[in-house]
């Protein structure tokens, strides 16, 4: 190795380490808001002018398997039909008990921050997203966002003035405290670099079955409890195991995020109240 | 003439290449482009591009800022194998280097993660992530190392004139 190089990449070492610090310690912050700014416009048009392209190449690539998932729709809409027809009746007999009780609402209504998604984390290896809203539109870090449908997306994870990047549920460094919504089985919804999910820890004697909804337990603070997550599409349990190992689909179209919404409302338990 | 590529190519990766992926990842255009840059124009050249496309990368990352230039830093000293002439072919050279950088880079990128206390597992990511991700940049090799030979040769006449 000559001298030169040697010197260079010391330099750079020493340079790279001390940036990570700034960074890390938000000394560049402004830095990062100001090349936002500049290159949001950039990566918005870059997306649009894109979007066609990706929709075509994506429904060419799934058009085998869009038959049979109309199908499938078509009997899961008659289903929740049914389903939307006994929870209003439902809804009305909470109602009369609460009024008869004269019982408050445990939490207020939600309060959401609709975005954008501008770009995506460059890095195979993180699932991570920028939107358009930061510190100065009251977004915080730990806030839970979600879908248009209000199915999760993921957590806020760094915060600038204007943006903020969101880790999303498949981040393979991403853990949601979950349950089966049927069977109330227990879990943590872990996201993989092959942006797949999976729920840990569910017990051998847990009872979850293929198509059963995944949401968010309560439990540790991070989430409100109850947000859709996916599906359970695989189970697999062998008696030697511990635990089962459960494959879950999630509901949002995570790859293709467009707008996105911060739940503002719901503070987790390790942040301070805004 | 490497500045407005690598951004060019750093705000194509964060923004349109995350529909299109390829072997379930997207290439990483700006190590492709500054391994082809240090590939044609030599190590001396490299010595400015590393450090502009690991800030490129950087300043539109999640990650701290100067993650992805430690990350891109080896470029440099890989770079040394074109003066070792193991072929005779640059171009073949270049593609080697592609394929050997792209896995130091996300294997570096994989231990600083880890130094910054994010849980990482080694073998789902080089089975996952950062083989695929070589052989993605490998295959993207070709024309981005076409271009900067063509825009080196176009310039190199300009001069000349």
């Amino acid at each position: 190795m000559n001298s030169r190089a040697t010197v260079w990449t010391a330099g750079v070492i020493v340079v790279s380490l001390l940036l990570i610090a700034a960074s890390h310690w938000g000394a560049l912050d402004p830095v990062e808001n100001a090349v936002f700014t500049v290159v949001s416009p950039l990566q918005r048009g870059l997306r649009n002018a894109t979007d066609p392209v990706a929709d075509w190449l994506s429904h060419l690539t799934e058009l085998n398997e869009l038959s049979d998932e109309n199908k499938a729709l078509r009997t899961e809409n008659e289903r929740l039909r049914d389903e939307v027809t006994r929870l209003r009746e439902s809804e009305i007999k909470l109602q009369q008990m609460e009024k008869l009780l004269q019982v408050e609402e445990a939490f207020p209504d939600q309060e959401f921050l609709a975005t954008n998604v501008l770009a995506k984390d460059p890095s195979n290896l993180k699932e991570v997203v920028a939107i358009d809203r930061g510190k100065r539109d009251g977004v915080r870090e730990g806030m839970v966002v979600v879908t248009e449908g209000h199915s999760l997306v993921g957590t806020v994870s760094s915060v600038l003035d204007g943006y903020a990047w969101v880790t999303l549920i498949t981040d393979p460094n991403s853990a949601v405290s979950a349950m089966v919504q049927e069977s109330r089985a227990q879990g943590v919804v872990s996201g993989s670099y092959s942006r797949q999910l999976s729920i840990e820890f569910v017990a051998q004697g847990a009872v979850v079955k293929e198509g059963d909804a995944v949401i968010t337990s309560a439990i540790g603070g991070h989430y409100p409890a109850g947000l859709v997550i996916g599906k359970v599409t695989a189970v697999q349990s062998t008696p030697q195991e511990l635990f089962k190992k459960v494959s879950v689909e999630p509901l949002a179209s995570l790859a293709r995020l467009e707008t996105v919404l911060v739940l503002t409302s719901f503070v987790p338990l390790d942040l301070e109240a805004p | 003439m490497a500045a407005p590529l690598l951004l060019a190519a750093a705000l194509a990766q964060s923004s349109v290449l995350s529909s299109f992926p390829v072997l379930g990842v997207c290439p990483n255009l700006v190590l492709v482009l500054v391994v082809s840059w240090t590939m044609v124009r030599g190590q001396k050249e490299g010595m400015v591009v590393v450090p502009l496309g690991g800030l490129c990368l950087g300043l539109l990352s999640s990650q701290p800022v100067g993650v992805a230039l430690l990350a891109a830093a080896p470029v440099v000293l890989l770079a040394e194998l074109r003066e070792a002439r193991l072929t005779q072919s640059d171009f073949l050279l270049a593609v080697l280097l592609v394929l050997v950088s792209s896995l130091v880079y996300e294997t570096v990128f994989l231990v600083i993660l880890r130094v910054m206390g994010e849980s990482v597992q080694w073998w789902g990511s080089f089975v996952r992530v950062t083989l695929p991700t070589a052989i993605v940049n490998v295959l993207f090799t070709p024309p981005l190392y076409w271009l900067v030979w063509w825009r080196g040769t176009a310039t190199r006449r300009a001069h000349s004139l």
